[in-house]
Parts: structure tokens; C-alpha cells; sequence
């Protein structure tokens, strides 16, 4: 690795460190200056006045499930094409037809999940 | 290199980027209630400082003086970290940000880096959501999951289809094409003419629109839309703990608006830069000019993006849930896909007739320009015909 | 410039034909007319079909090795291929029949055997662990689904399949735990870099071993061997019988494909280390197999217990790593698939679909009612069982000769007498199809269409893979084999 190179990545990781401790402090500095005066109704979760029935922690619709797997899905697909995209200047024709096999295979799965109502939100 | 130049770029630079962001985040609040109000037809903050320019400061003073409540239901560590998760990870994409000649870190996997603290600012949003213990919390924050993950999609393949250009520009002139500096340079050329936007339209649109929902921002804030859900994953929030997830929401947006510019719009690039004429005005030669220069066209660029950002909040209603869902998956995810596809087709055309009148790149952007053209014509006699 | 890998179209045809047809067939599924979807296990066959003539093309390439020895098209790959091609098919016939009347949803099953199919093709055919890897993936995650594919007992099903899912998914991080370990081992993931570092001893002892030990305990759940084998009674039982049938063949095999890619392919130097390992397993597993089956009164558990002591005795073959090993673990795949699938296919005309309990007494007098069921699931019993001159017999004996050549004689010879005890459970089952009365209200059973083509094909199968035809078979094998 290059002296330059490898100086950037101290300065990536500084810079990571900084954002955490500007983000850490200010909070922390505000709840030194501001006033403390915790109520119940205060400390309550808050429902536009009515007291809550129960606890919000529960199960969600099963809809986000699907929508969270599409987007592994695709998301990993999307990854498998970083390094192909990030090369392709320096490959040959082959690096075409590779990527043109790889999109249409993507597509038929992207078609056959659109049919099957993934992506209707309204039903 | 010496000590001070060592330290300078190791430590320093990092610390005056950052510096030098979170002072812009008070200048876009400002300006966003500016023109707001300019286009709800008032005056807006002009009361304290010039112009007004100093009520986010003493906004943020208020709330930092402002009482921190910690609601009895919530997850304790999670709640109080839920902010700092959703600050930090926008802030640190900035690092690798060339502005001009300024860079916090110049490492070569930039648009790595970008995507992947990008994904990580969902975290923030939905664990403040999950942490509050509070139904409309818990709803705003899994609607934001499921939002920014649906609009990465498309967000990310656009980001390929420029990467594919940057990647040939790479081979022929060197240079990391995951660099966003490689990025720039590659869009060096006849002043706009030369920058992304023009060339990789369906991408930077795609980018755009993506880039608005990933912020969580009007027309996309279903996370917090008030009439439904008050305030959405913030709502037990308060004092500086509030203060950070809106700061969040204009980092982010700072962050996506340089990425933007930098992909797209040339980054510092001047767009005088190769006009036969205007060539002139170039000041690269001055001495002081020659470093501010560039800053200057970056930071002009951001804030044309963060007005757009703001333009459309106060001008567009809000969308639909199973609007904004259809549009991430059904409109930008498949036509980001469709333009990568055609990228890949006329780059790799562009290669085999490489240096027969134009070099690879022209060949693309001519080719390019025609798909569109073709595209658009296609579309107005389908739309004419019915 | 990167350089552009080798890529011979020969060597991997029989992939896309597969693959091409796996995409129809779920395109067909999704948007296709009535027409076209009742049409789909005809499609599937003929694209098995024409992967297998692919498969004979490929035969004829110049070289046997794709993207710069990533596919390894070698005689063992082929042989392989031609199992995998023939067990697909003989399932696509038997869901074309069992799966017609099943909600729309469940007409993806043909895309998805197609897809397993292909994953478990180049399992065999991997010349790098992250091919290895991809296709174990393909595999399961369509097997993961299949096991769902209820229909009128989905309760069961879904059961059957979430313990296959999360079972399956820690399975899973053992193996690629373990190829991460083989890779910090030799610096390669590519099984010829690793064999070589491995003969000269270059690579890090200790991280071989563990990394060696993961990957068998990964494979070693693929296949069910003892004590990896929890999931297989419940996942077989649960699941829709065809997929069963499927289950208990496809994955098992290529199981033990990618395991002989591994330790013998990859890891062949470092036997002694392994070797014992497997010997200790292949005896458990073939003892646990058969005693647990001796005391099973429900079909499909009698049929796994049965399915877990012959990954024992194939085990043995992988244990020997000599030719002799190879050549009884190709020949035994084979003879296995025959046998097996005429198995679960009786299964299917005797119990039907949609039948809970699936009671071996279910069978009661089947030798009446299903003579042609009752005399194929007769063949396949004592074919199982070892004894001559059905093929299950040339099998064991190429095996246990492998086990002896290697110096196991303690081994085989445990091998030998479970397969003693196995006869009592199997002619239990052929005892109560013909000297056992029908149970009250049972009718005749006709056997038509896909489900009697099988119940044919299997049959042939096993009869042409028996003495004497079967010996030129063999020696097929040992061809293959070198």
C-alpha cells in the first residue's frame, strides 16, 4: 500500500471517530444544561392525551417481511454488480454478454415477483 | 512529507470538513424557511441577524437548554442511542467527498463508502421507532425501513450505471473507478456538456427521486407525516435528542446533494471549464482563486440541490404509501435496472469502435443521448396515438 | 486488460439448458394460460432432456474445465449429472400427477426441481468451493420452499419446513465457516490450488483440521449422516411425499459429490486426518439408520431411517478416497436413486397425497390391490436390502471392498451385518403386501399416466443396473471414476 493511500484510511477512521464523538457529545452537553423535572404525565408515552392501552413493541404486517426480503434479494444482486461495474473498463467483451446474462435472468425474477403481487400495496 | 502536512491530512482536514459541514446545516434551515415562506406568499425568520440568517442558532441554542425526557416505556439504551445512530453515519460519508482539492480522506473505494453508511442511516430512523415504545413511533419507523430499503435499490443501480462510464475513463487515463475524484475528472469536457446529467439522464432522475425518499423528505415523508402519525419515529423525542435527528435529516441531505453533484454534475469542476470563450473568465492561473474556485462550483452546485430539495417539499402533496412503494419498486428499481443494461451495451459498443472517430467515452455519450432521444419520441407517439 | 477466463460452451450446455428451462417453466408459472401451465411438467422433461444430450456433447469437448477451473466437467461430475438429470425427471413425472389439482402456487415447483437440479449439478461439477458453495445454496433454498409445498396438509408441511430452513441455515454457516478456515489454510479457495498446498505441506496444520472438520459437519447435515441426521425423519415425514422423494435422493447425492470434491478432490493428502473421522461416522450412521428404522410404524420415517443408513454405507466409499471408493459411491448413487424413488412412488399410489398418518399397515395387501406397485416397491426393498442379484448388492459389495482395500475390515464388516438387520425391516413391508388381508373398505388402486411411468422407469432402472447386465455398468463407473 502507498503512503497515500494508507494515510487516507487514518483519515477515514479519524473522520468516523469525529462524526461519533461531535454526535455523542451534544446530547450529552444538552442534558447538562437543560432542567430536569421528570412527571408521570411527562414521562408517559405519548398518544395525544389518551392514556395507552398496551405496548407498541409488537408484531408488524407481514408485508414489510416480504418487502425486507425483496430488498436482500436485490440488494445482493446489486452487490454481485460493484465489482463487475468497477473492472468493466478494463475487460474485454466478455465483460458485456456476462453482465447482459446476468440482468436478464435478474429481470425474469423481477417480473415473476411483480406478477405475484409483491410489490401491490393496495390489496 | 512533513509533520504538519502529515497531521493535516491525517487529522485536520477531516475535522475542518465536518466543521465546515454542520456549519451549512443552520444556512439550509435557514434557507428552507426562507423559502418557504416565499412560496406560502410570507416574510419568514428575519428578526435576529441579518436577514434572519441567525435563528437556527438561536433555535438550537433553545433546545439545547430544553428539558431531556426519557419516557418510562422505552428500551433505555437503545432510545438514547437511536440519534447518534441516525447523525453519524450521514457525517461520516462526508469524509470522502473531494471538494476540490479538499478531501477529508481520499480513499479509493469513495462510492463504496457512500452506499454503505447510507444503508446504515436506516438504522437511526427505525430503532428510534422500535425504542420509543410508542404506536406511532413504532409505525413511522418501520415505514422508513421499508421506504429508504426500497429506494437504496434504485439508488445504487444508478450509481452503477455512472460507475460503468467512470469505469472506462479508468482504464484509459488511471485512477480507482470506485474514487469519486475519478468520477469528477471523467466529466471533464465542454463545461456541462461533459457532466453526467446529460448523459446518464434516466440515472440521474432515478437518483434524484431516490435521493429525496432516502432523506425521508417531502413528497416521501411518510415517516413523519404529521396528520397520521403526529411525528412519525421523533415523536418521543425531545431537547437536543430531537435536534439531532433534524440535523440528521440535513446532513443526509447535504451528503446525497455532494454525492450527487459529484456523479452527476461535474463536482468542482467549473462550467465555463473548455468553453472557447468563457475559457477566460478561468481562474485557475490566480493564485488564491486557483483553491477557492472549486469550493466555490461544489458548494454552488449543493445548494442548487439542497433549493431542490426544498423546492419540491413546499410545492409537491404528499404521496400515497402504496404510491411511494409502486414508484421505488415498480418505476425506478426496473428502469435503473433497463439503463444499466443499455450503459453496458453502448459502453461495450463505444469499446469495440474505441478511437475510430471518437474516443470510448464519446462514443457512449453519443450513443447515449440517442437512446433517450429515442426513448422520448417512442413515448410521445405511443402517447399521441391513444 | 483482465485477463478473459476460459470459457468452453460444451462444459457448461447442460447448466443452461436446465437453467433456461427452470426460467420458462417459472415465467410459465406466473403468467402463463391454463393451457400452457398444464404443460409445464412437459417442458421440464424436456429440458432434462436436452441437458442430457448436452451432457453427452460435453462429453466430447476438448478440455473439462470453464472459467478457469471453476466448472470441473470430469467423468465423476458427468456420472453424477446423469443421476441428477434422471432423479429430477422421475420427480417432475411424479409432481405432474400429485401436484396437478394444488392451488396455482404450487405449479412453481417445477421451476423450482429445475433450479435444485442445477444446484446440485454444479456441486458436483465445482472446481472452487464458491462454486461449490452457490450450487449447495440453489439447491437448498428451492428445497427449503419444496418442503412448504403442502397442499392439502399444510400445517405438517410448514412445519416440516421451518425446521428444515433454520437447521438447514446453521448447516450452512458450519460449511462456509469451514471454507473460510480451508481458505486461511492454503491462501485459495480453488480445489486444485488447495490440494497442491496441502501435498507440500505448506498449509497451516491446524486450520486445515478444524476447517476439514466444519465442512464435514456441513456436508454431513446435507446428507443426514449420524449425528446430523435429527432433521431428516421429521422434514421427510412432514413434507409432500414427492418431495420427499426428491429429498432423499437429489441433495443426499450431491451431498456426497461435494464431499468427495472436498476431502478427496481437495483435502486427499491430509486422509489420515479425515479418514478415521469418517470411518466413526459412517459406523454410527449406518447403525443408527437401521436399528432406528427396526421399531418405525409410519412409511416415511421407516424410509428415512432407512435413507440415513445408506448415507453410511456411501460414506464408506468417500472414507476409502481410493478408486475402488469412488467407483462404489458412483454406482451406489445410481443404484440408490432407482431404489429410493420407487420407493416414495409407491408410497404416493399407496398413501396418497393427502393421507396423515401413513401407517405401514396402509400397504396391507397392497400385493392385490397394486400388483405392479407391489412388485416394484418389492424390487426396491430387496434391491435396498443387499441382496443379489439386484443392484443394491453390487452397491455394497464395491463399497465394503473399498472399506477393506483402505484397512477397515472392522468397518466393513459392521457395514455387512446392518445390512443383516435392514433385511428384517424391509421384508416386514414385503410380509405385508402379500401374506397380509387388505384393511377393511380398501379398493384397487389403477395406476396411470406420469406416476406409472415412473413406477416403470425406476423398475428398468434397477433392473438394468443388476447382474448381470449391471457389471458393464460397473466398470462404467470405474471408467469414470479415474
Amino acid at each position: 500500500m502507498e503512503p497515500n493511500e494508507s494515510i487516507a484510511w487514518v483519515a477515514l477512521g479519524v473522520a468516523g471517530a469525529l462524526a461519533l464523538i461531535i454526535a455523542s457529545a451534544l446530547p450529552f452537553i444538552s442534558s447538562l444544561l437543560g432542567p430536569r423535572r421528570p412527571s408521570d404525565v411527562k414521562l408517559q408515552s405519548y398518544e395525544c392525551g389518551i392514556t395507552p392501552e398496551q405496548e407498541a413493541m409488537g408484531p408488524v404486517s407481514v408485508r414489510f417481511g416480504v418487502t425486507a426480503m425483496l430488498f436482500l434479494l436485490f440488494d445482493i444482486e446489486v452487490v454481485f454488480l460493484y465489482p463487475w461495474a468497477a473492472a468493466f473498463g478494463r475487460m474485454g467483451l466478455f465483460a458485456v454478454f456476462e453482465a447482459l446474462v446476468f440482468l436478464a435472468i435478474l429481470a425474469v425474477g423481477y417480473l415473476w415477483v411483480w406478477k405475484r403481487g409483491a410489490f401491490e400495496w393496495d390489496k | 512529507m512533513g509533520f504538519w502536512e502529515g497531521l493535516w491530512r491525517m487529522a485536520l482536514a477531516p475535522l475542518v470538513v465536518l466543521m465546515v459541514v454542520l456549519t451549512t446545516v443552520p444556512l439550509w434551515i435557514w434557507l428552507e424557511r426562507r423559502v418557504c415562506a416565499r412560496i406560502q406568499q410570507r416574510i419568514g425568520p428575519n428578526r435576529v441577524g441579518v436577514m434572519g440568517l441567525l435563528q437556527p442558532m438561536a433555535d438550537a441554542a433553545k433546545l439545547i437548554f430544553k428539558e431531556d425526557i426519557t419516557p418510562a416505556h422505552v428500551d433505555r439504551v437503545v432510545y438514547l442511542l437511536a440519534p447518534i445512530i441516525a447523525l453519524v453515519p450521514s457525517m461520516a460519508a462526508l469524509a470522502v467527498i473531494p471538494f476540490g482539492d479538499l478531501q477529508a480522506a481520499d480513499v479509493n473505494i469513495g462510492v463504496l463508502w457512500i452506499l454503505a453508511l447510507s444503508s446504515l442511516a436506516v438504522y437511526g430512523v427505525v430503532l428510534a421507532g422500535w425504542a420509543s415504545n410508542n404506536k406511532w413511533s413504532m409505525m413511522g419507523g418501520i415505514r422508513s425501513a421499508a421506504q429508504m430499503v426500497s429506494y437504496e435499490l434504485g439508488m445504487s443501480l444508478a450509481i452503477i450505471a455512472v460507475l460503468l462510464t467512470t469505469s472506462v475513463y479508468a482504464a484509459s487515463h488511471g485512477g480507482h473507478a470506485l474514487s469519486l475524484r475519478t468520477a469528477v475528472n471523467s466529466q471533464q469536457g465542454v463545461g456541462p456538456l461533459a457532466w453526467n446529467f446529460i448523459w446518464h439522464l434516466p440515472a440521474f432522475v432515478v437518483f434524484i427521486i431516490a435521493a429525496v425518499a432516502e432523506s425521508n423528505r417531502a413528497p416521501f415523508d411518510l415517516p413523519e407525516a404529521e396528520q397520521e402519525l403526529v411525528a412519525g419515529f421523533h415523536t418521543e423525542y425531545s431537547s437536543f435528542r430531537f435536534a439531532m435527528f433534524y440535523m440528521g435529516e440535513y446532513v443526509h441531505m447535504t451528503t446525497l446533494s455532494a454525492v450527487c453533484t459529484c456523479l452527476f454534475f461535474g463536482g468542482w469542476l467549473s462550467p465555463f471549464a473548455g468553453i472557447p470563450l468563457l475559457a477566460r473568465l478561468n481562474v485557475s492561473t490566480v493564485p488564491v482563486l486557483m483553491y477557492l474556485a472549486p469550493l466555490f462550483w461544489f458548494f454552488l452546485k449543493v445548494t442548487l440541490f439542497i433549493f431542490l430539495y426544498i423546492w419540491l417539499r413546499w410545492t409537491l402533496p404528499r404521496m400515497r404509501w402504496d404510491q411511494l412503494m409502486a414508484l421505488g419498486w415498480v418505476v425506478l428499481l426496473p428502469a435503473a435496472l433497463v439503463w444499466v443494461a443499455v450503459v453496458t451495451v453502448l459502453a461495450g459498443a463505444g469499446k469495440v469502435v474505441d478511437g475510430f472517430v471518437f474516443s470510448g467515452d464519446g462514443w457512449f455519450r453519443l450513443l447515449s443521448l440517442l437512446a433517450v432521444a429515442a426513448a422520448y419520441l417512442i413515448y410521445r407517439r405511443r402517447r399521441g396515438s391513444s | 486488460m483482465y485477463q478473459v477466463p476460459d470459457v468452453h460452451l460444451l462444459t457448461f450446455l447442460p447448466f443452461v439448458a436446465v437453467v433456461l428451462t427452470g426460467l420458462v417453466t417459472m415465467v410459465l408459472s406466473a403468467f402463463g394460460t391454463e393451457e400452457q401451465q398444464a404443460r409445464l411438467p412437459r417442458i421440464g422433461l424436456l429440458g432434462l432432456a436436452v441437458s442430457g444430450i448436452a451432457l453427452l456433447l460435453a462429453g466430447t469437448a476438448r478440455t473439462n474445465s470453464s472459467f478457469g477451473g471453476m466448472l470441473n466437467m470430469d467423468g465423476t461430475a458427468v456420472w453424477f449429472h446423469i443421476v441428477f438429470l434422471i432423479t429430477t425427471a422421475l420427480t417432475v413425472a411424479l409432481a405432474a400427477d400429485h401436484f396437478k389439482d394444488l392451488g396455482a402456487e404450487h405449479r412453481e415447483i417445477y421451476a423450482l426441481l429445475l433450479f435444485a437440479c442445477m444446484g446440485m449439478m454444479l456441486m458436483a461439477a465445482a472446481g472452487n468451493l464458491v462454486v461449490l458453495f452457490i450450487g449447495l445454496e440453489t439447491m437448498s433454498v428451492a428445497l427449503y420452499i419444496m418442503a412448504a409445498m403442502g397442499g392439502r396438509r399444510q400445517e405438517s408441511s410448514n412445519e416440516a419446513a421451518l425446521k428444515y430452513l433454520l437447521l438447514g441455515a446453521f448447516a450452512t454457516g458450519f460449511l462456509v465457516y469451514g471454507m473460510a478456515l480451508l481458505y486461511g489454510a492454503t491462501g485459495s479457495l480453488a480445489v486444485a490450488t488447495i490440494s497442491d498446498t496441502v501435498a507440500a505441506g505448506s498449509a497451516h496444520v491446524g486450520y486445515l483440521a478444524i476447517g476439514l472438520a466444519l465442512l464435514t459437519i456441513g456436508l454431513g447435515f446435507k446428507v443426514a449422516l449420524v449425528p446430523f441426521h435429527m432433521w431428516a425423519p421429521d422434514v421427510y415425514e412432514g413434507s409432500p411425499t414427492v418431495v420427499t422423494a426428491f429429498m432423499a435422493v437429489g441433495p443426499k447425492l450431491a451431498g456426497f459429490a461435494a464431499m468427495w470434491r472436498i476431502l478427496h478432490d481437495a483435502a486427499l493428502p491430509a486422509q489420515q486426518q479425515w479418514m478415521p473421522v469418517l470411518a466413526v461416522l459412517a459406523v454410527v450412521t449406518m447403525l443408527v439408520g437401521n436399528l432406528a428404522a427396526l421399531t418405525q410404524t409410519n412409511i416415511k420415517r421407516l424410509l428415512a431411517y432407512s435413507s440415513i443408513a445408506h448415507a453410511g454405507y456411501i460414506a464408506l466409499g468417500v472414507m476409502a478416497g481410493n478408486q475402488t471408493g469412488l467407483q462404489g459411491v458412483l454406482y451406489y448413487a445410481a443404484t440408490y436413486a432407482f431404489l429410493s424413488l420407487a420407493a416414495f412412488t409407491v408410497v404416493l399410489i399407496a398413501n396418497g397425497d393427502t393421507n396423515e398418518q401413513l401407517h405401514i399397515d396402509e400397504l396391507r395387501g397392497l400385493g392385490k390391490r397394486a400388483p405392479l406397485a407391489a412388485a416394484s416397491l418389492t424390487v426396491a426393498l430387496v434391491g435396498m436390502a443387499g441382496i443379489p442379484p439386484l443392484s443394491g448388492f453390487l452397491g455394497k459389495y464395491l463399497l465394503f471392498s473399498a472399506a477393506v482395500q483402505s484397512g477397515h475390515v472392522a468397518v466393513a464388516a459392521i457395514g455387512v451385518l446392518c445390512s443383516v438387520i435392514s433385511v428384517y425391516y424391509y421384508f416386514r413391508l414385503i410380509v405385508l403386501m402379500y401374506m397380509q388381508p387388505p384393511v377393511e373398505g380398501a379398493q384397487q388402486i389403477e395406476i396411470t399416466g406420469y406416476t406409472k411411468c415412473a413406477l416403470v422407469a425406476t423398475l428398468v432402472g434397477t433392473i438394468i443396473l443388476s447382474l448381470p447386465i449391471g457389471w458393464p455398468i460397473v466398470l462404467m463407473a470405474g471408467w469414470c471414476a479415474v
